[in-house]
């Protein structure tokens, strides 16, 4: 086992805001056309698996 | 099953997390202001959204490379307040490129008007008054990110005006509106069977538009 201790919570949020990111670097160089109404519920999605991540990562500490 | 860190003195990865955040947001700091500069000096006109954009990948991978040393709640709030201002400009439709500060174009010939004008920031007004508009159509494209767009046309052409506010006032022609994504078209009397005609396409992110003649 690697002896590093790893922040899922960290993770999850760059990985979102990457994804993010990039549809907002789309949308600014007009190759799509991103609307507000899809990035809420990417961030409610992003949120629950943040939450998610950071409550098993207690859990295993507290294991 | 623990977790446990090993290979580094207690309290170094804590020093890294706290610097990760910070040297992110001063390098984006840097970055803005080079640009700001580049921009001040007409070497190039920046993409604010874009640049905003990449910022946002840059911090999301600096959070995932940075995951095994902390949380990196600034690192956090930094991106959120990228997301933040990205999603109000997408759901405003507010246009993030051209110059920011206050521009005043006197046009004083036809050969003068630009097809295009766009600031990102501050006041945009073009003074047309003077202008001897040819016969046929003449289209002009106008954007402002953030402040007020004024323009004032001649009375002796046709005009059509289309425009876009994402929020703020709007006045075209003594009509007045306000509120939240105004989008709408006016012309002056006699624009369908007037042979010089004036088409404007104007888009305000956040602010006031006014056409006046």
């Amino acid at each position: 086992m690697s002896g590093w201790t790893f922040h899922p919570t960290a993770i999850v949020i760059g990985l979102l805001f990457m994804v993010l990111g990039v549809a907002f670097l789309l949308d600014q160089l007009q190759a799509i056309e991103l609307q507000a109404r899809y990035i809420a519920p990417a961030w409610v999605i992003g949120l629950g698996l943040a939450i998610m991540a950071g409550s098993l990562r207690q859990r295993s500490r507290e294991s | 099953m623990s977790t446990q860190q090993i290979g580094r003195p207690p309290g170094e990865g804590r020093a890294f997390s706290a610097s990760l955040g910070t040297i992110a947001a001063g390098a984006m700091l840097v970055l803005l202001g080079l640009l700001w500069v580049i921009e001040t000096l007409d070497v190039a006109a920046i993409n604010y959204g874009a640049l905003l954009a990449v910022g946002l990948v840059v911090v999301g991978a600096a959070l995932v490379a940075g995951a095994r040393t902390g949380a990196h709640a600034g690192l956090i709030v930094l991106g959120l307040a990228l997301t933040l201002a990205l999603t109000i400009a997408t759901a405003v439709s507010v246009p993030l490129h051209g110059h920011v500060g206050e521009q005043h174009f006197s046009v004083q010939a036809i050969e003068e008007v630009q097809p295009s004008y766009s600031i990102t920031a501050g006041d945009l007004a073009l003074d047309f008054h003077r202008i001897v508009f040819p016969a046929g159509d003449t289209n002009v494209e106008a954007r402002v990110g953030a402040g007020n767009l004024t323009i004032q046309v001649p009375e002796d052409v046709a005009v059509l005006v289309r425009y876009h506010v994402g929020v703020g006032d709007a006045t075209v022609f003594g009509h007045s509106e306000s509120g939240f994504s105004l989008e709408n078209e006016r012309t002056t009397a006699g624009y369908e069977r007037a042979d010089h005609r004036l088409i404007l396409d104007l888009n305000v992110g956040a602010g006031d538009l006014e056409v006046k003649q």
